[in-house]
């Protein structure tokens, strides 16, 4: 029997003006200052830059986990509310965040039951041999070692066939050689199915060898230091690989030698 | 017999502790023969022939009082979780709910314990009511913590898909909380026991209450201690069994019991301030409104059920208030005159005994359980033999406080020290680091958060103690104060009473709370925002 | 009561509204049944054998009428549940109800159990009290709530108050055996028999014999059931007469029903026995046997206000309504 599809057809992404403060007054934090962004229809897009230059937000705010203070994000013409209500999100986090008091099978499928969709018990087998965790269906999160849960995790996110993908640092948790492995065996899953996905990273190594294109942030307020495109043929060719790194870490000290003319003023006062 | 030291969760090394139980037995059988006469102590040999020869007696009343406190058990825990249902479901009400429940807990059981009895008639309803009134708190403010222990991306996840707080309810903070609930379960076992006892003294026609009475009037030394020891032994093996049924269910022990994170706090003193005066003036209103409304709907009798604003004629208006208030200021300070040295000594003995037994390990094998155990003795069957020990002055009654004080500080505390994180300890033994300085720079700043949530609700637990054993033993102080409305029937002070001792313990609490957070803001500030 | 009652009631009292409902709930049913309750001072004992005497030996059922003896207890008032028609008599003291009629209640006294005031100072044989006087340089042990009766026991005998040395103690005999105090101001029914069957000699100097005249265990009734519930005051007195009566005639008898009727409440047979018969003296006398069990006349109730006078209680003859006993005796 043929699997089914694993997603479906994504939608553009587009946040215009994209804004978000914390707190206020004295404690008034700028976590993103006005950016507007755009991601294609079914492209896969790895955002890099320093450690809380506000991509995580960026992601949150698209996922409709966090309100923007300013601006506006369209997914194929439809807030991020909507999207939501239509189940046709999904999202992985750093840890697994997998309820800790039901079974691999129970925890993928309550994704299905969140977004509504009637329970299907053949294809939670499915997607669960297809992370390959057969034989682990009843397992407990406890049972599990890390890349196992991220395995349940992804499971998790794909059986509802969501349209839109996005994947918070997803492998930033668990070891460079399970890392490696996830990457060889996970995003074939999605891939080439016309999902549009987001993934937070900060592997620049992983976002050049998943993505087909990798956006770099400067540090707080962020601003975008390079937008890469990672042509197709990259994924079998290693010296292509090798500049494009080099390219987005060039991207990335950039990022850094503005913020620090940014910071001098401020310094001298 | 000593049933509290084998009780399922001792540990290992039986033979020693079959050794050390035989010796504690001999002192014990010694002691007794040395003060034979004084009708203080009676040795393990009269007691287990007392329990033998009044088996039959001893298990009906058991029987009766255990009945009561499992009903009580089971109201009051349902309270618990449903006033935690009304948070998690509104979290706007969390602060002023909390604020109820801790009024409603400070209650003094000398005073609410006739009171129900007027409002029932006969029958076991007081016996169950007190026994919900004291368990409900110890699991209401576990859950309160459970309810909202669960990581962010739960709750993202569940928004993800566009579910709102009733699903994260269902699908998260149920499942996340029942370790809390089982660990609030466990301390109110015990506690529904003690508060069924506490009813009987109402009237009541059997029971373990009853006999304990009839064995302290009677000098009765043999009675009494076997009563004693029974109801701590049904305590602790209440406490036992829940706590095994806890292991067996619960996937995940909850790391800290009672220790409430405060709410992110507004950044600005002035609106911290602000906001606190507020919820004090708002509970009062609505303590004040729910007495007053209660009365009037139930058309309870003036005779006992006085109003507000009969208080307030007694306390402020009255051409006698001046008067009034002096016996009533009598009484309080006859009251804290014992109340705070044997809160701070109980707190300090507890600091002291967990240090000590971190210091040296080897002391404390197996001194965690049986802390934990005797922490269920029951205060109203302890009173009297300490009492009957140390007399009725200073020492006595000191005493009586600072042991129901201690043993929840020292188990408190040996749980905090526990929450050190390992790799921290790691690092300083790679310096050799000595055990004073590891305790100074580790481990006594991650017990601190432990420690105060301990001795918050010693609070009012240390009131109960101090009233109880005025009551029953001293009659000095507030205790014997409203213990005294039975002969004068002056229950305009009686209610004034409850409302000193409540407000009191209110203030005591905030008193503990202010401290402890300008001591974590220095030493554990994770500890203060969310 | 039935079982059904009683389960009833577990459900109630899980919520709030239970309590007052079940409030409502047992005076509704006791009125169907035309049911009484009569509200005991203390604990189920011999104290109460009259009581039990009138309920075994039908006394109430054939005057038509049906008694709930409830317990009292250290922390059960008796006041309250007279004064909300919980209980239709009460069995309270000559003081207690002083107390309660200052607070508003509206009682009165209509017959009087314990013609002889029950406290008692105890001693021990080798430093005895037998007179007030021996009290000055003693150190005697109480709840301090008594302090009242200790200064009028001083002002009817002329003792310095201030040369006795007051130690709080309650509800235990224990500090006198162990030698803390010198004596205890109790009732001579209660801590000095706990003594005696524990072995122990002790001196009991009964207050009423030095000028402290105070009933005691007093039936009080409110005005309102004087009033409209003559017929069951009236039989309910009937039976604790007759009761009493027959418990003075068998004090074994009395004290077997008592053990029989209460096997849960620990009592034991030496100490009760010994209970009923120091009661005897305490609660019939001349008067009694001349005019019948509960009897006053204005001659002991003037003494009684006397008294109460000295405790800070003034209190009119009007507090005693003998029209009840006149009733039940004529």
């Amino acid at each position: 029997m043929a699997s089914p599809a694993m997603t479906r057809t994504g939608p553009e992404i587009r946040c215009t003006d994209l804004a978000k403060n914390f707190g206020k007054g004295a404690t008034l934090l700028e976590a993103v200052a006005p950016l507007s962004l755009s991601f294609a229809a079914g492209q896969m897009t790895a955002l890099v830059g320093p450690s809380g230059c506000g991509k995580s937000t960026v992601l949150r705010m698209i996922a409709g986990l966090e309100q923007p203070s300013a601006g506006q994000i369209l997914l194929g013409g439809q807030t991020p509310q909507d999207m939501q209500r239509q189940g046709a999100l999904a999202m992985a986090f750093q840890d697994a965040s997998l309820l800790p008091w039901r079974s691999v099978r129970g925890n993928v499928a309550l994704a299905r039951k969140l977004a509504r969709l009637p329970g299907d018990t053949a294809a939670v087998e499915d997607i669960i041999a297809r992370v390959g965790l057969s034989g682990f269906e009843d397992a407990r999160p406890a049972e599990l070692s890390g890349g196992m849960r991220q395995r349940v995790a992804i499971a998790r996110c794909l059986i509802t066939q969501p349209r839109v993908l996005l994947l918070d640092e997803p492998f930033g948790a668990v070891d460079e050689l399970t890392r490696a492995r996830l990457n060889l065996e996970l995003p074939p899953l999605w891939q080439a199915s016309g999902t549009t996905a987001l993934m937070v990273t900060h592997s620049v190594r992983e976002a050049v060898a998943l993505a087909d294109r990798v956006l770099v942030f400067s540090s707080r307020p962020a601003r975008v230091v390079g937008d890469i495109a990672i042509p197709a043929e990259a994924r079998s060719d290693t010296a292509l690989q090798g500049a494009l790194v080099e390219q987005v870490n060039a991207a990335l000290a950039q990022g850094w030698s503005d913020h620090a003319a940014h910071a001098q003023p401020w310094a001298a006062q | 017999m000593t049933p509290a030291l084998r009780l399922p969760f001792v540990p290992e090394p039986v033979f020693r502790q079959m050794a050390a139980m035989l010796v504690t037995l001999a002192l014990w059988q010694l002691a007794a023969m040395g003060l034979a006469g004084r009708y203080m102590l009676a040795g393990p040999v009269e007691v287990v022939q007392h329990i033998l020869q009044n088996y039959g007696l001893l298990s009906r009343a058991l029987w009766v009082t255990f009945q009561n406190a499992a009903w009580g058990f089971v109201a009051g825990n349902l309270a618990a979780i449903g006033l935690a249902l009304i948070v998690a479901l509104v979290p706007q009400t969390r602060m002023l709910v909390a604020a109820l429940a801790l009024v409603v807990f400070c209650l003094p059981l000398v005073a609410t314990g006739p009171i129900l009895r007027v409002l029932y008639g006969p029958g076991p309803g007081p016996q169950i009511t007190l026994a919900a009134l004291a368990v409900y708190y110890t699991t209401f403010i576990p859950l309160l913590v459970g309810l909202r222990a669960a990581p962010a991306s739960w709750f993202d996840l569940i928004r993800l898909y566009g579910r709102g707080a009733w699903t994260v309810f269902v699908q998260v903070r149920v499942m996340a909380s029942l370790p809390y609930l089982l660990a609030g379960l466990q301390i109110a076992a015990p506690a529904a026991f003690l508060g069924a006892m506490v009813g009987e003294f109402t009237g009541a026609d059997r029971g373990i209450g009853v006999l304990a009475l009839r064995a302290m009037r009677g000098l009765d030394v043999e009675a009494t201690w076997a009563i004693a020891l029974i109801a701590a032994a049904v305590s602790m093996l209440a406490y036992g069994a829940i706590g095994r049924i806890t292991r067996t269910k619960a996937d995940t022990q909850p790391e800290m019991l009672m220790a409430v994170k405060p709410e992110p706090s507004a950044q600005l003193v002035s609106a911290r301030v602000f906001r606190i005066v507020m919820l004090v003036a708002l509970t009062a209103a609505l303590v004040i409104a729910l007495w007053w409304a209660l009365m009037e709907i139930f058309a309870l009798n003036r005779f006992f059920a006085k109003r507000p604003d009969d208080v307030w004629r007694y306390l402020v208006t009255a051409p006698t208030a001046q008067a009034n208030r002096a016996v009533l200021w009598a009484a309080t300070s006859a009251s804290l005159e014992y109340l705070i040295p044997g809160y701070l000594a109980g707190l300090a003995l507890g600091v002291a005994g967990a240090l000590a037994l971190t210091l040296a390990p080897a002391l404390g094998s197996g001194v965690l359980p049986v802390a934990i155990a005797l922490r269920s003795v029951p205060i109203v069957t302890t009173a009297p033999l300490i009492v009957l020990a140390l007399g009725r002055g200073a020492a006595g009654t000191i005493t009586i406080v600072a042991v129901m004080t201690f043993f929840p500080a020292l188990v408190a505390c040996l749980q905090g020290l526990r929450q050190t994180p390992g790799q921290v300890l790691d690092v300083m033994r790679l310096y050799a680091t000595n055990p004073v300085t590891r305790l100074w720079y580790a481990q006594i700043p991650a017990m601190l958060p432990a420690f105060f949530a301990a001795a918050r609700l010693s609070v009012p637990a240390a009131i109960l103690a101090i009233t109880v054993a005025e009551w029953l033993a001293t009659g000095r102080g507030l205790g014997a104060l409203m213990a005294l409305t039975a002969s004068t029937s002056d229950y305009n002070l009686l209610w004034s009473a409850i409302v000193v001792v409540t407000l009191g313990a209110c203030i005591g609490y905030g008193l503990v709370s202010m401290v402890e957070r300008a001591v974590l803001v220095r030493v554990a500030p994770e500890q203060l925002r969310n | 009561m039935t079982q059904f009652d009683l389960s009833r009631r577990h459900l109630l009292a899980m919520g709030l509204g239970g309590v007052g409902a079940y409030a409502l709930g047992s005076r509704g049913l006791m009125a169907q049944q035309n049911q009484v309750a009569l509200q005991l001072s203390w604990l189920h004992s011999v104290q109460f054998a009259g009581s039990y005497i009138a309920d075994e030996r039908g006394f109430w059922e054939s005057r038509g009428l049906s008694v709930r003896l409830d317990a009292g207890g250290p922390n059960a008032p008796v006041e309250p549940p007279v004064v909300t028609g919980t209980a239709l008599v009460g069995i309270s003291a000559a003081d207690y109800t002083a107390a309660a009629v200052q607070q508003g209640a509206p009682f009165r006294i209509i017959g009087v159990a314990m013609q002889n005031n029950p406290f008692a100072i105890a001693s021990l044989p080798d430093n005895p009290v037998n007179t007030p006087q021996d009290l000055e340089g003693k150190r005697i042990g109480m709840p301090l709530a008594n302090m009242p009766v200790l200064r009028t026991l001083a002002t009817l005998n002329n003792v310095d108050i201030d040369a006795i040395e007051v130690i709080p103690t309650q509800y235990d005999a224990a500090p006198l055996v162990a030698g803390e105090v010198d004596c205890l101001l109790c009732w001579s029914t209660d801590l000095p028999v706990a003594m005696f069957v524990r072995g122990i000699d002790s001196v009991t100097m009964l207050m009423a014999d030095f000028g402290y005249t105070l009933h005691s265990q007093t039936y009080i009734a409110t005005e309102d059931s004087i009033a409209n519930r003559r017929a069951e005051l009236v039989a309910l007195m009937a039976g604790e007469v007759a009761g009493w009566n027959a418990y003075r005639e068998d004090l074994d008898a009395a004290t077997d029903l008592t053990l029989a009727r209460f096997p849960d409440a620990g009592l034991d047979r030496p100490t009760q026995i010994e209970q009923a018969r120091r009661q005897v003296p305490l609660m019939f006398s001349d008067l009694t046997d001349a005019q019948g069990f509960g009897w006053f006349t204005e001659e002991t109730v003037a003494r009684n206000i006397e008294t109460l006078a000295l405790l800070d209680m003034p209190v009119e003859p009007e507090l005693w309504d003998r029209s009840i006993l006149e009733e039940v005796h004529g």
